[in-house]
């Protein structure tokens, strides 16, 4: 104890933590529920805003799944209801426009983003970060 | 006999063994929430958002289905001719929820995403859950009218992806062409939204089996 005080001291903190705090020694079941709360409740990321497919791969690599659907016959439903916003079944335009929705899973989470066509490029129009366990 | 009360995670079921009735409550803590731009919360305007839930839920959940019930004990053969009937319920609570739900003020006409996720008890809403959604799915695609607010709540009353029976519109569903489903696209209950439930109800008296007798 002499020789290595603070070892010493680390060693009772160490024990005094696991002894009082149970949380202490349960660190994974407790980052586990900070990531899950992380995405919880459904957030958009708008700095995925307006960047290509081939640019979201060079940093998120492959997707975990994509689908591609037009909006004249995809199904519209909760999860992808800001899409009807964007492009309004009451306006004709929006019936011909592509869109393909891919996403990452990150752990508990996942980030989606939907792409529409524009000249050569897929480029992001709408986000969403989710946890993975969400019923929409 | 009287009351068999089972107090779970996401709800407490109180079943009246004398009438025949079964009364299901959720205890929901709001968090009020609001989009830029939007004014903070009124107390009325808090107030008048949980009743417009309560009796939307009301409304699409509560006295549709009769339950039908089987086995040895006193309970099955006093109510085996008649049925059950079944509420479902929402009560304002500020402590001991078994719900959190985060509701966002947002402007007429604007979206925003609401979900409910099971593990962690979360529900999200909006303000504008109480309008009629027209949602899409299926190929060739049928478009459904329905209440966000009646479909969410179905998610918190056991109709989740995390028991295997979640939304019913994703192509792998089993039940991916039953459109007018309130778990699909639409606005119609089906014995099965009643599985999570009935699951607890048969382990509450001993030698006894409820079933969806029929929904209307």
């Amino acid at each position: 104890m002499k020789r290595y005080p603070k070892l010493f001291f680390c060693n009772m903190l160490f024990m005094f933590c696991f002894l009082s705090f149970p949380a202490c020694s349960d660190t994974t079941k407790l980052v586990t529920k900070m990531n899950a709360s992380l995405c919880s409740t459904p957030v958009e990321k708008p700095e995925w805003m307006d960047k290509t497919f081939k640019q979201v791969e060079a940093k998120l690599g492959s997707a975990s799944s994509k689908e591609t659907f037009n909006m004249k016959d995809g199904p519209i439903t909760e999860f992808r209801g800001k899409l009807e916003v964007l492009f309004p079944r009451s306006n004709p335009e929006s019936q011909s426009i592509q869109i393909n929705e891919a996403s990452w899973m990150e752990g508990e989470c996942v980030l989606t983003l939907w792409f529409r066509k524009m000249k050569d490029n897929w480029v992001v129009v709408d986000t969403l970060y989710w946890h993975k366990d969400s019923d929409f | 006999m009287g009351h068999v009360v089972k107090r779970l995670p996401w709800c407490d079921i109180d079943l009246d063994t004398t009438l025949g009735h079964i009364f299901l409550q959720q205890k929901w803590n709001y968090s009020w929430l609001r989009a830029a731009g939007q004014s903070a919360w009124t107390a009325a305007e808090k107030t008048s958002f949980h009743n417009r839930t309560d009796s939307y839920i009301w409304s699409a959940w509560s006295n549709r289905a009769t339950l039908g019930v089987v086995g040895g004990s006193s309970f099955s053969r006093r109510h085996v001719a008649s049925g059950v009937s079944i509420n479902l319920d929402i009560r304002r609570v500020t402590a001991h929820e078994h719900w959190n739900v985060n509701v966002t003020k947002i402007a007429a006409g604007a979206f925003a995403r609401s979900n409910v996720v099971w593990n962690t008890r979360i529900i999200n809403l909006d303000t504008n859950d109480f309008v009629t959604r027209v949602n899409c799915a299926g190929a060739p695609r049928v478009c459904r009218n329905q209440i966000p607010v009646a479909h969410e709540f179905g998610h918190a009353a056991g109709n989740t992806v995390v028991l295997g029976r979640g939304d019913e519109y994703p192509a792998a569903s089993a039940h991916t062409n039953d459109h007018a489903s309130m778990m699909n696209v639409g606005s119609q209950l089906r014995d099965r939204h009643f599985q999570t439930i009935l699951d607890e109800l048969n382990t509450m008296i001993p030698d006894t089996t409820f079933s969806v007798r029929s929904i209307r």
